[in-house]
This record gives structure tokens, sequence and C-alpha cells, in this order.
């Protein structure tokens, strides 16, 4: 009796093997867990440098868990792109599996199934990150047809020697899943990955290739929108540009609800002078999409400029743990220890020329007031000029406009703006007799202009549709036609920008 | 003779002049001259005086002396012999000597520091909840607690168990970690109390407050339900908390009845900050009038305490203990100390909610004599959020003196006639915890125990139907006090991306 219960040596070696792959099997999926569903993790695909400011401090942070995850976020934080940063993730979890399925005796059915376990996550991971939350169903169903036809390869009958059979289910298996996840990535997530890829392109300043992509598009959520007028502005592109992109009356130019967009609001704010709104929509931010250094590094600014280099230096320390701007972080803390105002820093100077520190109660201010104050505060202050003009040109406010006619010649503007020009065109029409302030309309405005109304006149007895389709592949771009369709038509950025 | 004189002399004037130069130890945290407990923590600090190396020797009247040295400032203290050296000479002093090694190589030692060590222990445990300083929106926050003994941090509910909920104002019953109860502001489960007990299902309360306190003898809860919302500065601190009406109400725990109180209801004026005293017997509380939000400036609020009569569950008619109008300051969170004889309150410029006023400090009125005044451990930056300890010589605070906005929690040692002494911040293994950690401690309530639920399990009852607890009122809906406004201005990430 007792022989029959002996093990032979090979299936304790089995036995053992299994045990093994178990257990690694068990560290990596915990590995993997990590990365999914998580605001984070949607912004470290966004903007992969931010993946390792998470750090260790409190229990279910400092846990191994954490710091597993730190490493993979670490790894991954190596893409210079969110699309490398996700071949990464791929990568890494590839890596485990091919381990997997080398030490995995005996490959029992389910023993193989499990082995597809980090590739299960790494596609429930970036479905996670890519993917509108309601098409989650469909990539269960995907990840459950891959599955399928993993088992029917599994059950492809080995050779005599054994091996044909794993090597192809090694290869193959991972193939399909990846090219899987590629192809419904393509299809489903298109317009989520396209605005992720904008986001992530404007918030590392990359302006002119954000503007390219998004306009190709035909619609922008306001998050998209007001960051497309903040990459429009940083390339002094605001006046000139405006109409080029979707807008309406619901997504002026500052955004009404700013928690759409608090990122480039709150940045807006500081460079307006208000510092509080800064801090506000800066945490804002933080509470959105995580741990965010380039949102430490400015709350430092924001809480130095408030007069709190105590407060400042603890989120410039807290910005020094992560490596990737440790150096930034260290060089401003030494600046703030010396002189803690820092007002001859470049990184603070700018700043306080337009600081704001009138206190009043600001509960519901409309963007415009806030721009007419900071306008006031600093008269020779750009960007609440330029932001207050596409104010009032998206509200069609002509008077606004030639309120700020003086301002433009204070501030040197060898000549106005083009939708400025196109806005004064319209408004002659109301009124011939306002002044320029020694501006002069261009001689090209004026005769687009002209065109534009014959072409107008011409169709004015066609349909809308028609006018509309008339006049977009011409004058999609301009003021003009914003202001007889309170739209805008669909015209495309030049590609020869991207190559500036 | 005259030579040996001259020596003499010499070394006396050498060493004078040397004691009159002896170098200040500047020490992070600042753990000089404070009363510690003889049960807290290693207490690991760092040195800023710029050396080459350092040594620290803690020493007392008894005991081992502890010697720490390196070329780093960081000392981190032995914990074993820490708790040991401390055990051994409760009431005493425990004094700190420092060298440190300049470039030349050669020893300077810094003025000695002098601490002292309590007789009282405090309270093992510290309950608080963690989050960033937030505005509108929440994602991240929990309640957290921490072995004041040791450097052990425990979750007691992350909010990422519970959808993201807001929880906010966890209390204990007389310090006890049996029972605790907290808010969850979530509208799917319709911003529900939670009821948590040692070996007892927990209850998921229908019933919103705003501000609530737990008498000490009975399962009764005093509450008001005020509606707070957030409004915006632009410059100086940029938050302020504005309170809608709100009138005290009885919460019996065991009945889960509410009794409305029309003795403290008064027209025009509303009611706040409600805190019963060490016996039960008083409710403390704040009052003002009625003002709109305009009038933010204007308002000020009074404190306030009536008799409580279990016999009917009513309260008599309350009266005055502080002006606030008079005073041109407003008052909050009150708490009457173990013994009976002292109030510790908030004290500030205007309205309700004294966390986000630098003006906030904490004041003592002796409950005998009527003398009220700013207790020593007060500082230019906000100081509220304060709770006694089961034995009354120990008082945690929430402090934002060390940067202004983030606070912390501080601990005072009280003597018998109510003073306080410096203030220490709460211990940390990383003696650079305090420069970089980026969350506000809020809401410090000391405890004699751990809380022993399961993080997990407790979120999942606080989602699951099965452990709701309908309210109802004692007269049938009739004499109901007004329906709680809604919070205005918070919301939760998720709920925001719906």
């Amino acid at each position: 009796m007792s022989q029959t219960t002996e093990t032979t040596p090979a299936e304790q070696s089995s036995l053992r093997d299994f045990g093994l792959w178990a257990a690694v099997s068990a560290a990596l999926t915990l590995f993997y867990l990590g990365m999914i569903v998580h605001p984070e993790a949607f912004y470290q695909i966004v903007r992969p440098d931010a993946s390792t400011a998470y750090f260790a401090i409190h229990p279910e942070q400092n846990s191994v868990w954490d710091h597993i995850r730190y490493v993979s976020r670490y790894v991954i934080s190596l893409g210079v792109n969110p699309f490398s940063a996700v071949l990464l993730y791929g990568l890494l979890a590839w890596c485990p599996f091919a381990l997997l399925w080398g030490i995995a005796r005996p490959r029992r059915l389910w023993a193989k199934v499990l082995c597809l376990a980090p590739l299960c996550l790494v596609l429930s991971g970036v479905q996670a990150c890519w993917m509108p939350v309601i098409l989650w169903t469909l990539g269960v169903i995907l990840v459950l047809g891959v599955l399928c036809l993993a088992r029917m390869l599994f059950w492809k009958k080995p050779s005599p020697s054994g091996t044909v059979g794993e090597i192809r289910f090694i290869w193959t298996v991972p193939a399909v899943i990846l090219a899987g996840v590629m192809v419904y990535t393509f299809l489903a997530g298109k317009a989520n990955r396209e605005e992720s890829c904008i986001l992530s392109l404007a918030s590392r300043g990359n302006y002119v290739k954000a503007l390219v992509r998004a306009s190709s598009l035909n619609g922008m959520s306001p998050t998209l929108a007001y960051t497309v007028r903040y990459s429009l502005y940083q390339q002094g592109q605001l006046l000139e540009n405006l109409f080029m992109f979707p807008l309406d009356k619901q997504t002026a130019v500052l955004p009404i609800v700013p928690f759409v967009a608090p990122e480039p609001y709150y940045k807006t704010m500081l460079a307006m002078g208000f510092v509080n709104s800064g801090e506000h929509f800066a945490m804002e931010t933080l509470e959105r999409v995580g741990d965010a250094p380039e949102v430490y590094y400015d709350l430092g600014i924001i809480y130095t400029l408030k007069e709190q280099p105590e407060i400042a230096r603890v989120y410039w320390n807290y910005l020094a743990r992560n490596p990737l701007w440790k150096k930034r972080a260290e060089e401003l803390l030494a600046a703030s220890r010396e002189d803690p105002s820092m007002k001859e820093h470049p990184a603070v100077k700018p700043y306080y020329a337009h600081r704001f520190t009138e206190n009043y109660f600001a509960s519901a201010d409309p963007a415009e007031f806030q721009m007419r104050q900071s306008l006031k505060n600093d008269p020779r202050h750009q960007m609440a000029l330029e932001f207050l003009a596409a104010e009032y040109l998206g509200y069609k406010n002509h008077a606004g406009i030639i309120s700020l006619l003086p301002v433009f010649r204070a501030q040197n503007y060898s000549r106005l703006p083009r939708h400025i020009e196109e806005a004064l065109c319209s408004a002659r029409l109301e009124d011939p007799a306002f002044s320029l302030s020694d501006y002069t309309i261009s001689p090209n405005t004026e005769a687009r202009f002209q065109h534009f109304r014959e072409l107008y006149s011409r169709n004015a007895k066609a349909s809308s549709e028609k006018i509309f389709e008339t006049l977009a592949p011409v004058y999609g771009d301009t003021y003009w036609f914003y202001h007889l369709f309170s739209t805008t038509g669909s015209l495309k950025m030049k590609q020869e920008e991207d190559e500036e | 003779m005259r030579i040996l004189y001259f020596f003499i002399l010499l070394s006396f004037s050498f060493g004078s002049a040397l004691t009159a130069a002896a170098e200040q130890a500047d020490i992070f945290p600042d753990y000089s001259g404070v009363t510690l407990p003889p049960n807290i923590a290693p207490m690991d600090f760092y040195i800023r005086n710029p050396a080459k190396a350092y040594q620290v020797k803690i020493r007392a009247a008894q005991g081992e002396t502890l010697e720490i040295s390196g070329s780093k400032p960081e000392i981190i203290i032995p914990e074993t012999k820490w708790k040991k050296l401390l055990e051994q000479n409760a009431g005493q002093e425990l004094y700190w000597d420092i060298a440190l090694k300049d470039e030349s190589g050669s020893w300077r030692n810094c003025e000695t520091i002098t601490n002292r060590i309590a007789k009282e222990p405090l309270d093992s445990w510290l309950a608080y909840r963690l989050m960033r300083s937030i505005f509108n929106t929440y994602n991240d926050m929990g309640i957290y607690q921490r072995n004041l003994e040791t450097f052990e941090e425990k979750e007691i509910l992350h909010n990422s168990r519970i959808e993201g909920a807001c929880l906010n104002c966890h209390q204990f019953q007389k310090n006890s970690p049996e029972q605790m109860t907290f808010h969850v502001r979530l509208p799917k489960i319709q911003h529900p109390i939670v009821r948590v007990r040692e070996n007892a299902p927990v209850e998921v309360l229908r019933k919103t407050f705003t501000y609530y306190s737990w008498n000490p003898e009975t399962n009764v809860i005093a509450y008001t339900a005020n509606g707070p919302s957030i409004f915006f500065h632009t410059w100086g601190e940029g938050r302020e908390v504005y309170d809608k009406a709100g009138e005290v109400g009885i919460l019996n725990l065991d009945t889960h009845k509410t009794t409305s109180q029309p003795a403290l209801a008064t027209e025009h004026y509303y009611e706040s900050w409600p805190s019963w005293d060490n016996k039960g017997e008083y409710l403390y509380f704040c009052r003002a009038p009625d003002l709109p939000q305009s009038k933010f400036n204007d308002i000020r609020f009074d404190l306030l305490r009536a008799r409580w009569d279990p016999a009917s569950s009513h309260f008599s008619e309350a009266e005055m203990l502080f002006s606030g109008w008079t005073n041109r300051v407003s008052t909050a969170q009150p708490r009457v100390s173990p013994d009976g004889k002292f109030l510790a309150y908030t004290v500030f410029e205007r309205g309700n909610f004294p966390v986000y006023q630098p003006s906030a400090d904490i004041w003592l009125m002796d409950l005998e004599s009527r003398e009220i005044r700013s207790m020593e451990h007060n500082s230019d930056k906000a100081d509220t959020w304060h709770c006694w300890s089961s034995n009354g010589r120990w008082m945690v605070f929430s402090s934002k003196r060390i940067d202004g906005v983030l606070a912390r929690p501080h601990f005072a040692y009280m003597d018998a006639g109510g003073h306080a002494s410096k203030p220490f911040v709460l211990p940390q293994k990383d003696p650079h915890f305090y420069e970089y950690f980026i969350k506000t401690y809020n809401i410090p309530e000391l405890i004699t125990g751990t809380v022993k639920s399961d993080p997990k399990e407790l979120g999942r009852a606080v989602m699951s139907r099965e452990h709701v607890v309908k309210v109802g009122t004692t007269d049938g809906g009739k004499n109901v006090e007004k329906e709680q406004p809604p919070e205005e201005g918070y919301s939760s990430f998720k709920e925001q991306n719906k």
C-alpha cells in the first residue's frame, strides 16, 4: 500500500517546479495589479515622468506592494512618450509570461492558463487607461476571445519531442494578445487616445504638435478646448488662429466651469497674477490626476508668491524625491533658502510683475472680470489682454474689443492680430465711426472681408447648410464665420507647422 | 604663586567665556524645552548646525545614557533603549548633550537641551484624517490611527474603499477605541453616520449631521446640521467656510430616534459645534445670528451651554459663557477637560470654521472662576482641533505652525492649573518627514487603544445595505429640526467625473 502513495522523483521535481512557478506567478500578478484602475494609471500613461513621484509615506503606500509598484512605475517612466510607455508596460508583462512558462511544470491546462495572467492584466491595465469605461464590457469579451484562441493553440498536438507546441504557445499567444490590444485600442479608443495624446503633448510644452493634432478633430471636450486655447496663447496664436478650432459659447475662452480643465486653468490664473486661484486649481489638479511633478513645482512658486516660503519648500522637498525632478527641485530649494522671496529667480520673477495682492471675496467671479482685474493691475500684461480679447471674440462683444484697442497700442503691438481685425470689420458695419487707435486694418483682411460678404450675398437665398458648406472651406477659421454660425468651420492647421 | 593665581583666574574666565559662547543646537523638529510623556515613541530629529560629525548623548538621573553619533545630522534613537530610559525617569528631567565636530576635527559642545518627562502617560493611540490640502475636490483621504509609543500607523478606513466618498468627523466616546462614529458623504448611501463597535455589527445610520458630540455616559449624540459651503478669497488664505442654519438635535444610538430641542432653537440664530462636558450634564455649543454669506465678515459665534435632562431628553435654556460679538472674535470647538475644571475652545477672527484662519488660537476657561486666557502653546498660525487625553494631562491639537498650510498634530502637557507646556510635534521615524509630507492631519483624537475593525470589512459594511439603520423621530416627525441644507462646494473626484 505504501508503495502506491510514494511519489516518483520526476513527480517530486514537477511539484517543486510547480510550487516555484505558482510563487513567481503570484508575485508577478501583484506586480501588475497595482497598475490598474486608478486615476494615477491614466496620468502615468499620459505623463510618464509623473509616475515616479508616488512615494512611500503611508501604511498603504509603504507596503512591499507599493515598492513593487514603484519599480514598474519607474520602468514605465523611461518611456519618452505615452506610446513607448505603453510598449514598456507590455514588455514588462511579456517577460514574466515567458519566465513563468519556462519554469511551469507540469504544464497542465489550468497551469498554462495561469501563465497568461500577466498578459491579461496588462491588457486590462491598458484598457483601463485608454478605453472609455463603457467599453469595459467589450474589453472583457475580447479578453475571453483571446483566451479561447489561446486554448485552441494550446491543444495543438505537440511534436514527439514535445517542444513545438510549447514554442508555438510562447510566441503565438502573446503576439495574438498584443495584436488584439493594438486593434482594439485603435478602433475603440481612438478619440480618447487622441485627446490623451494632445493633453500629453500640451502638458509637456509641445504646443505646436498638440495644436496640429487638435485641428484635425471635429469636436473637443471642454478640457481639450481650453488646453488648445492655452497652447495657442503659448504659441502667440490665440488671436490669430482661435477659430481654427471648434468653439461655441459653451466653451468660451476661459472655461465657465474651471474644473473641466484645472491644470491649464491654474497656470493661466497664476500667469494672470491670481495666485490664490492658481493655488486652488493646482490643488484641484492634484486631486484629479494624482501626483503631478509640474504641479508640485508650480505650487512651490505659488506659495513663494504668497509669501509662504516654508510650505513652498515642503512641496519642492517632495518633488526632490522624484529622481527625474530632483535636480530642478534642489536648485529651487537652495534659492529659496538663500532668498525666501526669490524675487530675482528666473522661475518666480516673471510672476511678481502681475501678482494680485488685493483681497476680495471671489467665489463667483466671471472669468472676464478676473481678466479685467488683471489688466487693470498691470496694463502691460499681455496674457490678460489676449485672453480678454479672445473672451470678447467668443462672446461677439464688439464694444469690448474696441475698448481694448488702446491697450494693444500701449503694449506696442505693431499690428492688430488677425481675428481682432476681422472683428473690427464686422463692428464697422454696426458703427463706422469708432477709433482704431492709430491702427489700420490690413488690405488683405479688408479684401477677404469683401469677398466673404460677396460670397455670402451670392448664396443668400440658398439653404443655411449650403451657405455653411460654401463658406466653411474658405472662411471656416475666421471670426466672420463664427459670428454668422456661432461655430467654426473645420480647417486643418498646416502640417508644416509640425516641423517647426 | 602669582603665576598659579594667574592661571586659575585665566581658566575661570576662559571657562565662563566658553559657557557664554556655547552654541545653541538648532534641531528639527523642535524638541527642546518640552515635557514629554513617559510612553512616547523615540523623538528622532536632525541637527541643522553644519558640522563634519555629530554626537548626541541622551541622559537622565537613572539608567543607561543613549549615545548616537555619526557623520549624518539625523539622530535616530534606538526604540527599546529610549522606552526604558523614559520609563525609569518618569517625572524627572531628560538631558540631550549635543556635540559637533568641525572641519579641523575638534569637537564643540552645544548648550544642553533639557526636557522633562511627565509622570502621566499619554493615551497610546491617535486617530486622525489625512488628506491633501483640499479645496473643492477630494479624491484621496482616509482616517488613520497611529501608535504613539511606536511608529506604527494603521488605516481605519480609506475612501478608496467607499467609492471615493468624503470621510469626516470621527469621534470616540471618552477616548475609548471600542466605539467610534464617522461621517460618510456619499449621495448614493444618503450621507450616513457610521457607528463602529467592537464585537458588534457596524451600523450605517441614515442621518446626516455636520458637527456632533458623544455624551460620555450614554449612547446619546448631540448634533447640529449646518450645511457648510466653501468660498474663496483672492489674497492671503484662499479658503473660508460659511455654515448655513443649524439647530441642535439629539440622536439616541440605542433607539435610533432623534429629538429636536426647541429650548435651544432660537429664531434668527443658528447653532454649531455641540460638545458634552465630562459628565454628560451640560452641552456646550456656539451660536451666531443667522446672517447671509455676503455678511461673512460680521459673523461672530458666542459660546453657550445648556443643562441636559436625561429623563425628558431635553435641554434647559442656554446660558452665555463668552460673547464673541462683544469681544469681536468668533468661537468654535469647545471641549471640557476630563476633570470638568476647564473648557478649551478655539477663538478666531470670524465665522464658524477656524481651520482656515491663521488667527485661530486655543483659549481656556476655568469653569469655576470663569476666567479666560489664551493658552501658552498657541502660535501665529492656526491652532485648532484640540482634544484632551483621557487623564486630562495632555492635549493634542492641529497646528499649522511649521509651514502655515499643513496641519500637524502637536502635544502639550497640561498641569493641574491648566497651564500648557511648550508643545512638540508627533514624532516620526524620519526626522525630515514634516519637510516633505504634503498631507494635512485633520481632527487628531486621542484614544486609549487601537480601533480593531478591519478596513476592508468596514468599507464593505459601509456600502452594504445589510448594515443600514433607519433613523426615526421621537415625535413622529412633527417636531423635527429643519432639513439639513446640502453641503456645497465639495465633491469627490468620482462624482465630478459622473
